[in-house]
């Protein structure tokens, strides 16, 4: 099930609101575990148990990391086996297709024979929940946050359906307090619904119109010019709108029981350096990578030579977290050698050049970089580079775009596609993140603007019944 | 300091539209439970997360407030960007055509040397039954009424039409250029549907009497006739694909008549009561021939002056009722098949290993 579903707005979110309010206090993360994980089971009972295990050894080794927090080297040894663990399963579900058809390949180009083997499914959210569960170990190593007072405290903290699927990466640290002692007030409730509903029309309204554009430009055999730039345009805008869309329903559906989450994304296409970038994209990840990866890995402390060898591995590795593909791993190492030559010439802070060319540039690189992240495989993403570059040629029959392309797209999807650049570049300059009191912006938002966020809101239901199904791009990390 | 008074009108719309949509919800679930819960509730299904999917499918498919849903956001679309769903192409003054008459599909080419191929297997096959056979293949409505929409067709489109009849004349097989005809005709009087996929009575005429034409056989005459009887409003099949809901009055195109025919036979029918009925021509093909409304096999029966044996089906393509036609008759008293093929099925792909092909090897 996915929060853009008739199934979950019409049947699972009544009726799990009712079930949570009419719940005592003391017993809402009861509700809350059950909740989650009829909502994972939804889409596969038999993975939920290997969650449900997951999250019983995860739990285990955490009792044990703490009861030993007087012997730093039993400690130290209960982590490694905790992440040994989280990370075996993780390689197991999400890698091994990955690795056996790497192995093929070089077996191919050696002239032996592929090995066969059993297929793996990859788990949803299995990416998000190690994660969480691993940042939680070391923060009971770390003494950063106390043991989860019972284990039901813990499994609803990893099972909590808003973030389950495409995150924001929790840490428990910062919910745990939370999952104790919340407030439900009306107002929360209110700010709740506002993140909800504009993140479903970001969702549906956006990224699933403007999808089919990048689909089209993305499967044709030889992109002309115009469509592959059409094609990393449409993507761009629809990776986002989709991906900051979940976010903002995650933040909403977790106001909407009285959690605040952190924000995930601070609109990041107005940054002015691929560092900056990372500030502002999918921020629960990238902060995640610097404290429980680029620092344990020495961070800046070690010399400039060590510091870019530590950006490099660090964004590899989020590359490879992304996906098990070789565009990952690429985008990723993209990402981190231009960190490294920022941080070299010491534009990571300040460019050197005027805004709008350090803007552009970024931009730039940005959407060079999703060309992999949206590409098939080296040759997919390579053909498309080429067509950038005009290698395919400029226009088919007098035409800039490839036929099929041309007369496909609608009205619809070029207002979108336009709106889409306006609304994200225009944003942060027009709406203030914060209210002078330091409330979120959706904490008061006039009544008329409620208005018509509510009447945007039944329009994106409608279109939603009306296009049946629109899973999430980060639905399989 | 002065509170500001907070409005949570979110909320209330929250409280609301989660309450109207759990009761849709559960009505929706009590009348419709049977078509909801499929059939195979085996524990493997159950456990791989099958059955929740196909309930998924199933619950929004028959869920109550769908129809209006649709309705309001077709209305939208269509009302503001002049747009429908991705299967149709909204032309210019409330002309519809199908996206599958612009699309090149995926190897296009192969598909259409199969149906070469096919075609060629089949006339040769009859050739050896001594039937003759006529291909009428349909031209798209968008390569006719051109002035109705701004694309422009590519070669590999534009000239398809032609070269297929080309290449089946090169391998002896009768074929009517329809798409010649109908551009010949089209400014004296309506040839396709507005808001439809199909031919207007007046364009199964015309393709009717060109067949006729053409074919030069002896063939026991009947007498039919065919006479305008009412003009009678269509709801085209294209009009789905803009759904307009509550809207239709305001925003949906104009409706659409066209001319209902009927054809009556001429003969004494009481004078060979109890003899067997011999039907010389048989008539395969999609739904421009099966659709009684169009009128197809009443305008040849009245061009032929003999009867018409229909075998076509609406909703199964072009090849599945020859492929039943080849499979169940005798061959006895057939003299002419006439298959109507529409001009998109020709991209269309088929199992290459169909059984047809093993029926005409044998």
């Amino acid at each position: 099930m996915i929060f853009s579903s008739t199934i979950f707005i019409t049947i699972f979110l009544p009726l799990f609101l009712l079930a949570y309010y009419l719940t005592p206090n003391a017993k809402r993360s009861l509700i809350i575990l059950i909740g989650s994980y009829a909502f994972y089971a939804w889409w596969r009972v038999d993975f939920m148990f290997l969650f449900v295990a997951v999250t019983i050894w995860n739990y285990f080794i955490s009792t044990h990391i703490v009861k030993r927090s007087n012997k730093e080297i039993h400690c130290k040894a209960w982590l490694t086996l905790g992440i040994a663990g989280n990370l075996g399963v993780l390689g197991y579900f999400k890698y091994f297709n990955f690795g056996v058809d790497s192995l093929n390949l070089l077996l191919g180009y050696m002239g032996e024979q592929p090995i066969t083997v059993w297929s793996v499914i990859l788990p949803i959210g299995i990416s998000f929940y190690i994660f969480q569960a691993i940042s939680y170990l070391i923060d009971c190593y770390r003494r950063d946050t106390e043991l989860a007072e019972n284990f039901l405290d813990f499994a609803a903290f990893i099972a909590f359906f808003p973030q389950l699927i495409a995150g924001p990466v929790l840490r428990y640290k910062d919910v745990a307090g939370q999952f104790h002692s919340r407030t439900h007030t009306m107002a929360k409730f209110n700010e709740g619904v506002i993140r909800f509903a504009i993140g479903f029309c970001k969702k549906v309204f956006v990224a699933d119109t403007i999808a089919p554009i990048a689909d089209g430009t993305f499967a044709i055999e030889n992109p002309t010019f115009a469509d592959a730039w059409l094609g990393v345009f449409a993507y761009t805008m629809q990776l986002y709108f989709d991906f900051s869309g979940y976010s903002d329903m995650a933040i909403g559906l977790g106001l909407m029981m009285g959690f605040r989450f952190i924000e995930n994304f601070n609109h990041p296409y107005i940054s002015r350096s691929i560092t900056e970038f990372w500030q502002r994209w999918h921020i629960s990840l990238s902060t995640w990578l610097r404290d429980y990866l680029y620092i344990p890995l020495g961070g800046n402390r070690k010399g400039a030579r060590r510091t870019y060898i530590n950006i490099i591995t660090v964004m590899i590795l989020a590359g490879l977290w992304h996906g098990a593909n070789w565009t990952f791993i690429l985008w990723g190492a993209f990402h981190g050698c231009i960190m490294a030559i920022e941080r070299y010439f010491g534009s990571k802070d300040q460019s050197p050049y005027p805004k709008l060319l350090a803007w552009a540039i970024t931009i730039l690189f940005v959407m060079i970089g999703w060309v992999l992240f949206r590409a098939e495989n080296i040759a997919a993403a390579f053909n498309i580079y080429g067509a950038m570059i005009g290698l395919n040629g400029f226009g088919v029959d007098d035409n800039w775009l490839s036929y099929n392309l041309s007369w496909s797209i609608n009205n619809l999807q070029i207002f979108t596609l336009i709106s889409a650049y306006i609304i994200a570049l225009s944003a942060p300059y027009i709406i203030k993140t914060k209210n002078d009191d330091g409330t979120s912006w959706a904490a008061k938002v006039p009544a008329k603007w409620q208005a018509i966020i509510c009447f945007m809101f039944i329009f994106g239901i409608c279109k939603l019944i009306s296009q049946s199904y629109s899973p999430f791009l980060y639905f399989q990390f | 300091m002065q509170k500001t008074r907070q409005f949570f009108l979110a909320a209330y719309f929250m409280f609301a539209l989660l309450g109207l949509g759990l009761v849709a919800s559960v009505l929706t679930i009590l009348l419709k439970y049977q078509a909801i819960i499929p059939d195979d509730l085996f524990i493997d299904n159950m456990l791989e997360g099958r059955t929740t999917s196909q309930i998924e499918e199933k619950f929004e498919d028959k869920l109550l407030i769908k129809n209006s849903a649709v309705g309001l956001w077709g209305a939208i679309n269509y009302g503001l960007f002049n747009s429908g769903t991705d299967k149709i192409v909204v032309g210019k003054n409330g002309w519809l055509f199908s996206a599958e008459e612009f699309e090149i599909k995926p190897h296009a080419s192969q598909e259409i040397a199969y149906k070469l191929n096919l075609i060629t297997e089949i006339h040769n096959f009859l050739k050896t039954k001594n039937i003759e056979l006529v291909i009428a293949i349909i031209p798209a409505k968008a390569s006719i009424y051109t002035e109705y929409h701004d694309i422009s067709f590519p070669k590999q489109l534009s000239e398809l039409y032609e070269n297929f009849i080309s290449s089946l004349k090169k391998n002896n097989i009768s074929v009517v250029n329809i798409k010649s005809a109908f551009l010949e005709h089209k400014k004296s009087k309506q040839l396709f549907m507005r808001l439809d996929t199909h031919w207007t009575p007046e364009g199964s005429k015309l393709v009717a009497d060109l067949i006729a034409k053409q074919v030069n056989l002896e063939l026991d005459k009947k007498s039919f006739n065919t006479e305008v009887k009412d003009k009678i409003i269509n709801e085209g099949d294209l009009e789905k694909f803009i759904p307009t809901g509550w809207f239709d009055s305001l925003i949906a195109p104009e409706n659409e008549f066209y001319n209902e025919f009927i054809t009556k036979s001429q003969s004494n029918e009481t004078a060979n009561l109890f003899a067997d009925e011999i039907i010389p021509v048989t008539l395969i093909g999609t739904s421009y021939s099966a659709i009684d409304k169009w009128n197809f096999v009443g305008n040849l029966k009245t061009a032929f002056q003999v009867d018409i044996l229909n075998l076509a089906q609406d909703g199964n393509g072009c090849v599945i009722p020859m492929a039943d036609f080849l499979a169940n008759t005798d061959f006895k008293d057939t003299k002419l098949v006439i298959w109507e093929i529409p001009q998109r099925f020709l991209q269309v792909k088929y199992d290459a290993k169909f059984p047809m092909l093993k029926m005409v090897s044998k």
